[in-house]
């Protein structure tokens, strides 16, 4: 076949799966600019190897516990490689799937950082509070769900994310619903099925965007949205389907559902990492700083005050701290869809954006993964005085950053964002500040809620291992053995000095830089003091308030007239049976091949009237061919 | 020169590889398990062996033809051409692994020297019609298809599994006499058989065209019963009740991938697609292929019954295909085309996971699923990767065949494929995942052993047919994958 031919048909054929002609077919590693990169790309492989290749462990019987004992410390070489120095080169792994791009930018760098960190925090904390009987179940997917996690941040192009971004999601469902009760069962099923329906509309965003585009690196898709036709509607597709995840209102149903029911490490990564997974691919997969779609930028920033305030709102009414923290992150993650929202209303000033929703998602990950970890030894009357002080500190200080108190990673993050908002219309940019303001004083009063059913819980339960019989925790302990809390502390020490190193580490995207001003730091005393003034009151005279208390909303909140709903459409669809699609196609199908099926019966009974008429019909057929054929082509 | 007359003789060696093996059976005695064992194994390797010479060669850009007169005007030709192979290794490679399956499957039970004369049959048929050169070789082995694959349905012949033989043969009777009846009026029309690619009737004058959209129609007809086309399915699912090994070789290897690879021919061979779709019949089978998918997908999702639920699946997956090829350009049948391969892996997986679970532990129903993903880990874990990849999560095969029908439905104009598509994703999940769901994080029945996994010979082959499928979309960009062959096919096609 001739090159012309071929190159047209590889043309045709999109995104060159086939390597172009010339290109080595099988280079495993092909470092862009440079030789002098090849640590940082053997970096980059080893971060996403390590839980590939202990996940594939896993599965071996005899090498399964060493991959256990590991897994905690699975996330460490993505560590080191988010704090990499020297320059991070892209590798093309042609062979896998259809060609997949990886490598770390300054979009994935901040991501990378503190998942990893988390994951590592979290892994040691469930390395030591989970019963031994149900670990190595929980680690194999954990494994998994990690891989999935480190590679979407890895992936340079958009069929690679999809492809790490699957696995995150389905390996997720198995630590929602680790505990096999009905409540994780359930609460399982809701995540599954808008999982599945979040896929549904990103494959079809995906498939929409390729087909008009010049290839899928995420370099690329800026081009892409300009030459689609329908760029509203890809946004669309990947706003929806990458909000599932996210759990921003109204696709936060299985949010509050899900973070509280799975085992707290698991939780906490559920609430930190993965649902921020979902905020990366909007980064990634939205023209943020290349097509304006104001109309979405609107919807963002609408939809992004109402879960703020929604979650914010629902939250007070809860009683489990753990729900109460679920509530909290689809307020938060209303933060960065506003965020997201800025991108693509005022596509004029990306790189502030972008660094905006980084540095927010390295605070609230690290936060909310401390505040999450704080759940399971929580401080406790009867204990040590030295205990008392210090859990309480670690309990409260990821709490004021979480409300953007001065002097937290929250005030860095809160003032970026507000920063980010300069370049909308007026009206929207004047109507930001005293949101994220507002907002932040109902934070604070929900991380209030949070400390006071924390301090409420009458003992620590010391391991969430089984306890037989339910003895009580013996009383001689004068604190929880330390690998169960320092894993904790780490977190909040690294949470807590986030305004000394968050700028260091985290790159500013050209013409941005972080905010280090004392100015910026001290931006949240306001709301912060309004906020706990309010708790203090509500504190002391919710007795006089019994409306207040009473307030019950239950976890999943209009999930459950949806589903009595659903029940009662059930139960009127079954009457006419023209209303039920599927119904009819049965009848309808059903009927058509039935009727080719009595035909054939009818052969088979071997009826002869029948039988005979087939044959003479045969004949007469043929005859006439042969008869057509004799005069036609003769 | 003697290399090169040698070599014209591969095809014929491929399909003799099976055929004598398969004679030879037959006239065995019941306890000879030993020789014919050997006869089995030796003639399914010797197949690959021969398969891998020819695709060797025709990567080279060889083409293996071989031909017999039979009577004036009639030949029975054998091509070994890019296209054909994609088939033939796809048929070679499973019948390995379903010979060693069924081994293990029928041990100690009787009639097996039948059982294995027409399993190497039914594969020597497939094989013929894989490679047949002309519609006439095409319709000779197609035919032999049914008549050989019969008595493997009623192989245990109770009475359920003779009323499904029965049904099998109804529907697929006439489809072959309408496949028959379409093969001589066409040779009237055009006077030739031989396959062409880009049609051989791609050169007939206009007036012709009427007559030709006839027979477009009745040759669909007669494909699409085995094909699975709605309303021509009823026969697959009703067919469930034969043993696993043979469930493998009606919906992964032979029997629906002769009516899907018929259909491709008479698409690319035969009218040429740009022909096919200026008389009309491209656009309304790919209509017909993609109502079959949600119908199959739809009915799916109500079956207690897990093989019922497995046959219906495949009435969905298996007009896969079709839409591809019926879809108009290069990149839809790319991923029409590289289904023929991922389907018969994944499916064969599900087919054997759900042989071991009847034979092992006498699981037959879905509702009887809870927990037995810890009872048999391996066999659910393979079922797992055949199920997801049916879904079409990355990497498996199942969303490599889903991004380049959807890409090429696309490049084609036709929205409503991806939405098709996406729809049929979201049904196969509803209808996947509650197994999954049941088989690893339900509890079981707690009076039963921990551990029960099928035994050696089944496990073995499950798992490999499992790897095969994670290898056939992790690894699709590899040098020796489907997807690189099935582009070569495609470069091939689009380029005469």
């Amino acid at each position: 076949m001739s090159d012309v031919v071929r190159s047209a048909l590889v043309a045709s054929i999109p995104f060159a799966v086939l390597p172009p002609a010339g290109a080595p077919a099988s280079a495993a590693l092909l470092p862009e600019p440079g030789a002098s990169v090849v640590p940082g790309a053997l970096l980059v492989l080893i971060a996403l190897a390590t839980p590939a290749a202990l996940a594939t462990a896993w599965t071996i019987r005899p090498l399964r516990g060493t991959a256990v004992t590991l897994a905690p410390f699975a996330a460490l070489p993505a560590l080191a490689l988010a704090l990499w120095p020297g320059p991070l080169p892209t590798v093309r792994v042609p062979e896998i799937f259809l060609g997949i791009e990886l490598g770390l930018d300054a979009v994935g760098k901040p991501f990378l950082l503190f998942s990893a960190a988390l994951w590592t925090a979290a892994g040691v904390s469930a390395r030591a509070s989970m019963a031994e009987d149900r670990r190595n179940a929980f680690f194999g997917l954990w494994l998994l769900t990690l891989t999935g996690n480190i590679g979407a941040i890895l992936a340079r192009d958009a069929l690679a994310f999809y492809l790490f971004f699957a696995v995150l999601t389905f390996a997720a469902y198995g630590l929602i619903v680790h505990r096999r009760n009905p409540g994780a069962l359930s609460a399982g099923r809701v995540y599954i099925i808008m999982a599945v329906l979040g896929e549904a509309a990103i494959l079809s965003g995906l498939l929409l965007l390729a087909a008009t585009a010049e290839g899928l690196r995420f370099a690329d898709i800026g081009a892409a949205y300009a030459a689609s036709p329908c760029p509203t509607t890809l946004a669309g597709l990947f706003l929806v389907g990458f909000g599932i995840k996210v759990g921003v209102v109204p696709l936060h149903l299985w949010l509050p559902l899900a973070h509280p029911v799975a085992p707290t490490p698991a939780s906490a990564l559920l609430s930190g990492a993965l649902i921020e997974a979902g905020v990366l691919a909007w980064l990634r997969f939205l023209p943020i700083g290349a097509t304006a779609l104001p109309v979405w930028g609107e919807i963002c920033l609408v939809m992004g005050f109402v879960s703020a305030f929604f979650g914010v709102a629902v939250g007070l009414t809860e009683t489990d701290p753990k729900t109460v923290l679920a509530y909290s992150s689809i307020s938060q993650m209303g933060f960065l869809l506003a965020g997201v929202g800025i991108g693509l209303y005022a596509p004029a000033d990306p790189g502030a954006v972008l660094l905006a929703v980084g540095l927010y998602a390295v605070h609230h990950g690290l936060a909310k993964g401390a505040l999450f970890l704080g759940v399971e030894t929580p401080p406790a009357a009867g204990r040590a005085r030295w205990w008392h002080a210090t859990s309480t500190a670690l309990a409260v200080i990821p709490a004021l950053a979480l409300a953007g108190a001065p002097l937290t990673s929250g005030a860095l993050a809160k003032h970026a964002l507000s920063e980010s908002a300069a370049g909308l219309p007026p009206a929207w940019s004047a109507a930001v500040a005293p949101l994220l303001s507002i907002a932040a004083a109902a934070t604070t009063l929900l991380m209030a809620r949070y400390l006071a059913l924390l301090g409420a819980r009458p003992r620590a339960r010391p391991t969430g291992r089984r306890n037989p019989a339910g003895s009580p925790t013996p009383p001689t302990s004068p604190a929880p053995p330390a690998r169960l809390w320092l894993p904790w502390a780490g977190l909040v020490l690294v949470s807590a000095t986030g305004v000394l190193w968050i700028p260091l580490a985290v790159p500013a995207p050209a013409g941005t830089e972080v905010p280090t001003a004392p100015g910026a730091l001290a931006s949240g005393i306001g709301p912060v003091a309004l906020g706990a003034l309010i708790a203090l009151i509500a504190a002391r005279y919710h007795d006089r308030l019994p409306f207040l208390a009473a307030a019950r909303i239950p976890p999943g909140d209009v999930l459950v007239p949806i589903r009595s709903l659903a029940r009662r459409l059930r139960g009127v669809l079954t009457v006419p049976v023209w209303f039920q699609p599927m119904a009819l196609a049965q009848a309808l199908f059903g009927r058509a091949s039935r009727h080719v099926l009595e035909l054939g019966r009818a052969l088979g009974r071997r009826d002869p009237r029948l039988t005979r008429g087939v044959i003479v019909g045969t004949l007469l057929f043929l005859l006439l061919v042969a008869l057509r054929l004799a005069l036609g082509n003769g | 020169m003697v290399a090169l007359r040698s070599a014209a003789y591969l095809p014929l060696l491929v399909v003799l590889s099976s055929l004598v093996p398969g004679v030879i059976i037959a006239f065995l005695r019941e306890e000879q398990v030993r020789t014919r064992t050997a006869l089995n194994i030796a003639g399914a390797v010797l197949k690959i062996l021969l398969v891998a010479l020819m695709l060797w060669g025709v990567a080279e850009g060889r083409r293996y033809a071989w031909r017999l007169a039979i009577m004036p005007g009639f030949e029975l030709t054998l091509v070994g051409d890019a296209l054909a192979l994609l088939f033939v290794t796809l048929s070679a490679i499973l019948w390995l692994v379903t010979t060693l399956y069924a081994i293990g499957y029928l041990e100690a039970s009787p009639n097996r020297s039948r059982f294995f004369a027409f399993f190497s049959l039914c594969v020597t048929a497939t094989v013929g019609i894989a490679l047949a050169g002309d519609l006439f070789t095409f319709v000779l082995f197609y035919e032999a298809l049914t008549w050989t694959t019969y008595p493997l349905i009623v192989h245990r012949g109770t009475p359920a599994t003779i009323a499904a033989g029965r049904t099998y043969l109804q529907y697929t009777v006439t489809g072959g006499t309408l496949l028959l009846v379409g093969t001589v009026w066409l040779w009237a029309v055009a006077g030739t058989l031989t396959f062409r690619d880009g049609g051989f009737l791609a050169g007939l004058p206009a007036e012709t065209h009427g007559e030709l959209t006839a027979i477009f129609a009745v040759l669909v007809l007669g494909l699409g019963v085995k094909a699975a086309l709605v309303p021509l399915h009823g026969w697959l699912p009703a067919a469930m009740v034969a043993p696993a090994p043979v469930s493998a070789l009606l919906h992964a290897v032979a029997v629906v991938k002769a009516g899907a690879f018929g259909i491709v021919r008479v698409l690319y061979s035969v009218y040429g697609i740009e022909l096919a779709t200026a008389l009309g019949g491209a656009q309304a089978l790919a209509i017909a292929a993609g109502i079959t998918i949600l119908y199959g997908s739809f009915r799916a999702l109500t079956q207690d019954d897990l093989k019922r639920r497995l046959a219906y699946s495949t009435v969905s997956q298996i007009s896969y295909i079709t839409l591809g090829v019926a879809t108009l350009g290069p990149v839809a049948s790319l991923g029409g085309l590289v289904h023929l391969v991922h389907q018969g892996l994944m499916k064969i997986t599900l087919f054997f996971c759900a042989g071991n679970l009847a034979e092992t532990i006498e699981v037959r129903r879905v509702s009887e699923m809870d927990g037995v993903g810890r009872r048999m880990p391996w066999t659910m874990a393979a079922f797992a990767i055949g199920a997801l990849g049916m879904i079409g999560l990355p990497p498996l095969p199942g969303f490599v065949t889903k991004w380049y029908l959807g890409l090429g439905g696309l490049a084609a104009g036709d929205v409503w494929v991806v939405a098709v598509l996406v729809l049929s994703t979201v049904l196969n999940a509803a209808y996947f995942l509650p197994i999954l769901r049941r088989a690893w994080f339900a509890d079981g029945i707690p009076a039963v052993p921990h551990a029960s996994e099928a035994g050696p010979l089944l496990i073995s082959s499950t798992v490999t047919a499992a790897a095969l499928s994670l290898a056939a979309g992790l690894f699709a960009n590899m040098v020796i994958s489907p997807l690189t062959w099935t582009r070569l096919v495609i470069e091939r096609l689009y380029a005469p």
